[in-house]
């Protein structure tokens, strides 16, 4: 088994996304939960809350990805996961571009089309003649009398 | 046939041999009985299904009509290819944020403590 060492880093706030992204790109670091030792920070050192408000936002926009999705009958996992760059930026920065990024994208006319193909399978599954349902859907008499 | 029309109702005709054995016990006055009741099923069943196909129809057409507003050109696998790429974006976001859960800070500087491997190398940027 590998000898670890224990690192303590001290970072500018402005640098700290990018320096957790590199890190986990590496893919080589544990990082240990300061909540756990409060004796080693307290009084000196306060929780770093900031990450809060940007994991609601990033809950949110999963979701809205999400809904994406399913208009597209597809799952995300189904597929192999796209390669993503390196940033940077800061996470508000990020997120904000995603937003933007997913409003752009004609979500709407997607669902429609999705909904247009769905009536079609349901018309085919069914056995449904459009050109025969314009007709009145009361039993003609000749019907009737063949069921009775 | 109250008895006959209990079960009816609450198997929807999912059991039919308890459906069976109980016709199989009547008598054969209630035959046409039976059978009347069959006729009416049958003809709920054909009006409910022209009724079900009408809207349903209709409900394509009125679907048809709005996409032939739509003037964008849609390319689907684009399309899939940026949700999946902003997903993984934000799914990374997230596990970076759930990450600095974990750090402390001063007014200015994150302070956090890591384990890494003694030979551990970097790549560019670390």
């Amino acid at each position: 088994m590998e000898e670890m060492r224990k690192l303590k880093v001290m970072v500018y706030e402005d640098y700290i996304d990018a320096v957790i992204q590199s890190l986990g790109h590496a893919g080589i670091v544990q990082l240990i939960d300061m909540r756990e030792i409060p004796e080693d920070w307290e009084g000196v050192l306060v929780p770093y809350t900031a990450s809060t408000e940007a994991i609601a936002k990033c809950s949110d926009l999963l979701s809205k990805i999400e809904t994406a999705f399913e208009s597209l009958h597809i799952q995300p996992n189904d597929f192999p996961s796209p390669e993503i760059p390196i940033t940077n930026e800061p996470i508000e920065k990020v997120l904000a571009g995603v937003e933007q990024k997913l409003a752009e994208l004609p979500i709407e006319e997607i669902k429609i089309y999705a909904l247009a193909s769905r009536i079609d399978h349901i018309i085919d599954d069914l056995g449904i003649k459009p050109e025969e349902v314009e007709k009145e859907y009361a039993l003609t008499q000749s019907e009737e009398i063949r069921i009775d | 046939m109250i008895e006959l029309d209990k079960t009816i109702e609450s198997s929807g005709l999912a059991n039919h041999q308890i459906l069976v054995e109980r016709i199989e016990s009547k008598h054969l006055d209630d035959y046409d009985e039976i059978g009347i009741k069959f006729a009416e099923l049958a003809k709920f069943v054909i009006k409910s299904q022209r009724y079900f196909g009408k809207r349903l129809v209709s409900l394509k057409k009125t679907v048809e009509e709005i996409e032939g507003t739509i003037e964008t050109e849609i390319n689907f696998e684009e399309v899939r290819d940026n949700l999946l790429t902003l997903w993984k974006i934000v799914e990374e976001e997230k596990r970076i944020a759930e990450e600095e859960d974990k750090f402390v800070r001063s007014a200015k500087t994150v302070f956090f403590e890591a384990w890494v491997p003694e030979s551990g190398t970097y790549n560019e940027g670390v």
